[in-house]
């Protein structure tokens, strides 16, 4: 509900709107207010900064009287082509990808993990090519720039595909220019998790990672950093401690929160002191802190609720002016 | 479409349950489960401190009115709002609640100004804790074992807790205390919850057997020698509260009808909506998102709280005699008698059991449960003063999470101890000031009632978020069932609000109470707005935090 009129811009700004975004794992309606977050917060650069892909597939077995799925804990069907979309819909919407099957099929994919493994590449790819051409259809002969990078859980797949765009910008591992005043370095690598999600790496090679692109940066003052992992100890970074079964681990009836961000990046951050540095992954520790004079950002991430989150960050001249959670 | 698809290779293989199938990726869990989250409910009940005042109060000042009757129909009013909660749950499982479904779905003054008037009263809700902690539990405690081992240093003990030194004393350490227990995180109360949730289960146990096991003429021999120890001038004590009540005007036949029946219901409204504070720390409750899980935990508490405090009225009218238990309502809520120690459960219960263990685990209960009852202040306020930092209405350093004290809102702590504290020092020099506790039940009604209008409304408000989440199939013929919930809750929440505020023996119908709630709530208002300006000063327009993004 608006009751509230936006201002008119009457004069022209003196800063640079960076809206960052991440974590959207797949969601459907996350993945358009993104694209939607220019022209309504008014940004002039939007980052998105990894884990684009989902996590999950929702089977839909189509049987000759319907079509049954299990979503929430519970069956649902559907017996139109209408009921099938509005179906699917829901299931996009909280970043699964649906999948048609006959019963056949479905077995099949029960009983054979690398049937699933094709299935994900099959289905992410797809779903990322689409959002490309959404993407360029948006900001084709716009000013407004859209940086695309994957996070520690995208697969290598999709580099080939978020690369090939003339709209959207591939930045990973790469020094570019943001507005010809500021720069931005990316990196979607994490240090180790749990899962050995596909871009989790050790320190020691995050490390040599993220100094031979910083390396190339001339005024780290001017500089973005949007590096996927939060940097350690910041509170940006908190999560249940896990055992080799990735099961929590209790001490006294409880679980145990650690730090699990890098350590390699906070290095980089107290070395370097860029102009903001912006993080995911930890997905519930919405928030700010302050290395140095460089500010640490992680928006967080409600994909599952279709609540894109972000921060919308104004810079000028080298200075970071504000920065402002939103979640739209 | 892809036309060249590599391969995708994971670490571990995905898994597979009734056609979902997972890939290896990283995720996160929240500290409460759904065993944390239902004793949690249970406590902010208040089947024992709560239930006491509860007990007096109905019995006192609407005698014709079967109080197990009004708490039964709160509770049938009560479960439309918990699935309406539930549902909002499950739709936005954020901390801050109630703040974030009104500020999103409505507009963010009124969701500001609803819920910071809340937090000023929560300042009250701490020293009603202190107040419980010395007048409830350490007072009796000390009281009865005076008299049980004929010790007048005790009895000058217990006396002393119920002074307005001892329960301010008592309400300025427990708060500081209680801060103190609160800096590692929610994490320690969870562990800690567990013994206090324990305390309770025995004292219900012990209180239920005591009322089985004791006959009426057991507790009027028992309850008149122990109050011959205080007013020896009373040898028949039980007669002299029905006499002294009956002197000072009480009718019997009172308070009847439907008028006496909403007004038990509005009193019994003090304990069973209260499963909603839990909508507070919603960004840390497991399964937040799962609105049946949730539903089934928030009604499954109301239907514990509903049955210890029927089942406990319903003994006590057994064993006490209806004629007494409502005059001694009516003697504590007019003052009638000035009594040694306040005549509560935790005090009539180990009378009548006449032991020192009974006294003991009965009052273990009431302590670790007005103990929790200051920590739930402390719980929920500090997420809903995360979130409105975030929102930046109120100061950024303010929200800041600790990072000695990891997870730990350190500034929101302080922030709310020090109003605690001021609030207990002016308590001791104007004592009258007590009585505005009362205004809790107000303010938290409305802000409720707020909450469940913007369930009724979120449907057609925020659709692509209502759409996307799935409560959306929940629907009776083509009304969303939480535009249903939310009316209810809404309309109940208006006939409160009306009882409230006209009639005397809730307590609110009195100017001065009025002009204070009045001014709190102009004074949220205006911050809201002053924040808002100055925000705008700073280039940061907060009105963007609050809109939803338009998915098309």
């Amino acid at each position: 509900m608006q009751w509230f009129k936006h201002d008119k811009q009457s004069k022209p700004r003196n800063f640079t709107r960076i809206f960052y975004a991440t974590d959207i794992h797949g969601s459907e309606p996350c993945f358009l207010k993104f694209l939607k977050a220019a022209e309504f917060y008014k940004a002039d650069i939007l980052v998105l900064g990894g884990d684009i892909t989902g996590k999950q597939i929702i089977g839909i077995e189509k049987r000759p009287d319907a079509y049954y799925s299990y979503l929430f804990g519970q069956e649902w069907t559907a017996h139109t082509p209408e009921e099938l979309a509005e179906m699917e819909s829901l299931i996009r919407s909280n970043g699964f990808y649906p999948c048609v099957v006959s019963p056949d099929e479905m077995k099949e994919l029960e009983s054979d993990p690398a049937k699933v493994d094709a299935l994900f590449s099959k289905v992410m790819c797809e779903t990322v090519e689409r959002w490309i051409h959404l993407a360029e259809e948006r900001f084709r002969d716009t000013p407004v720039r859209c940086f695309i990078s994957p996070g520690n859980d995208d697969h290598f797949a999709l580099d080939k595909i978020l690369s090939a765009s003339d709209v959207v910008i591939f930045p990973e591992g790469q020094l570019v220019d943001l507005d010809g005043v500021h720069t931005m370095v990316s990196c979607g690598y994490a240090n180790m998790t749990p899962w050995h999600c596909p871009r989790d790496i050790e320190e020691d090679e995050l490390r040599i990672r993220l100094q031979q692109m910083l390396d190339k940066v001339e005024d780290p003052s001017r500089c973005v950093f949007n590096f996927h992992a939060p940097p350690f100890d910041t509170t940006l970074d908190d999560a249940p401690q896990l055992d080799a079964d990735l099961r929590p681990v209790m001490i006294g009836g409880s679980e145990n929160i650690i730090p699990v961000g890098s350590l390699a990046v906070r290095e980089m951050i107290e070395k370097y002191q860029p102009l903001v540095a912006l993080h995911g992954h930890i997905h519930e520790c919405r928030g700010a802190v302050e290395i140095g004079k460089t500010v640490c950002i992680n928006p967080g991430s409600e994909y599952s609720e279709g609540v894109l989150r972000g921060v919308m960050v104004n810079i000028s001249d080298g200075k970071l002016l504000s920065y402002q959670f939103v979640a739209g | 479409m892809a036309s060249n698809i590599p391969e995708v290779k994971t670490a571990h293989a995905p898994v597979s349950t009734q056609g979902v199938f997972r890939r290896t990726a990283s995720g996160l869990i929240r500290e409460m489960n759904m065993a944390d989250h239902w004793m949690y409910n249970v406590f902010t009940l208040l089947v024992l401190t709560g239930a006491a005042q509860f007990y007096v109060w109905s019995c006192g000042e609407f005698p014709a009115t079967n109080p197990m009757l009004g708490l039964i129909v709160a509770a049938v009013l009560v479960v439309p709002i918990y699935l309406a909660y539930s549902m909002l749950a499950s739709a936005m499982p954020r901390s801050g609640g109630d703040y974030i479904f009104q500020s999103r779905i409505l507009h963010p003054a009124v969701a500001f100004t609803a819920l910071f008037a809340l937090l000023v009263t929560e300042w009250y809700w701490l020293e009603l804790s202190g107040f419980w902690i010395a007048a409830m539990t350490l007072s009796p405690l000390f009281s009865t074992l005076g008299v049980f081992v004929h010790s007048q240093v005790m009895l000058n003990l217990g006396a002393w807790f119920s002074s307005n030194w001892g329960i301010m004393l008592t309400t300025l350490v427990t708060n500081a205390l209680i801060a103190l227990a609160f800096l590692p995180g929610l994490k320690t109360y969870i562990k800690v919850q567990w013994f206090l949730f324990a305390g309770v289960v025995i004292s219900i146990v012990m209180m239920t057997f005591v009322l089985l096991t004791t006959s009426h003429a057991t507790f009027v021999a028992n309850f008149n020698g122990f109050m011959s120890t205080f007013d020896p001038a009373h040898s028949n004590y039980y007669q002299y509260v029905i006499d002294a009540a009956k002197a000072a005007g009480f009718d019997p036949t009172s308070g009847g009808g439907l008028y006496g029946l909403i007004g038990v219901v509005a009193i019994a409204w003090f304990n069973l909506i209260w499963a909603v504070w839990s909508a507070m720390n919603l960004g840390e409750i497991k399964h937040a998102s799962n609105f049946g899980k949730v539903n089934r935990v928030m009604q499954g508490s109301l239907a514990f709280g509903l049955l210890v405090m029927a089942g406990t009225m319903a003994l006590l009218l057994k064993v006490c005699g209806q004629e007494f238990t409502l005059a001694l309502g009516y003697d504590w809520f007019n003052h009638t008698i000035n009594f040694p120690v306040q005549p509560y459960t935790s005090i009539l219960i180990p009378i009548m059991g006449g032991g020192v263990i009974v006294l003991i685990l009965t009052l273990f209960g009431f302590l670790t449960q007005a103990i929790q009852q200051s920590w739930n202040v402390f719980i929920g306020s500090t997420r809903l003063i995360v979130a409105m930092s975030m929102d930046r209405l109120l100061p950024d350093g303010l929200g800041k999470i600790s990072r000695r004290f990891r997870s730990s809102p350190v500034n929101a702590i302080l922030f709310l101890l020090i109003g605690g504290e001021v609030l207990a020092l002016v308590f001791w020099f104007v004592p009258n000031l007590v009585n505005y506790t009362l205004s809790t039940s107000l303010v938290a009604t409305i802000y409720q009632s707020i909450t469940c209008l913007a369930a009724a409304v979120f449907p057609f408000t925020a659709k692509s978020i209502y759409n996307a989440s799935p409560i959306s199939k929940y629907k009776i013929g083509n009304i969303p069932l939480l535009t249903l919930c939310g009316a209810w809750g809404f309309i109940v929440g208006l006939i409160l609000i009306v009882f409230y505020l006209v009639v005397p023996g809730l307590g609110l119908a009195s100017t001065a109470g009025l002009v204070g709630i009045g001014v709190i709530y102009l004074v949220s208002l205006i911050w809201f707005w002053v924040a808002r300006a100055a925000n705008k000063r700073k280039g940061i327009d907060v009105d963007l935090n609050f809109q939803q993004i338009p998915p098309e």
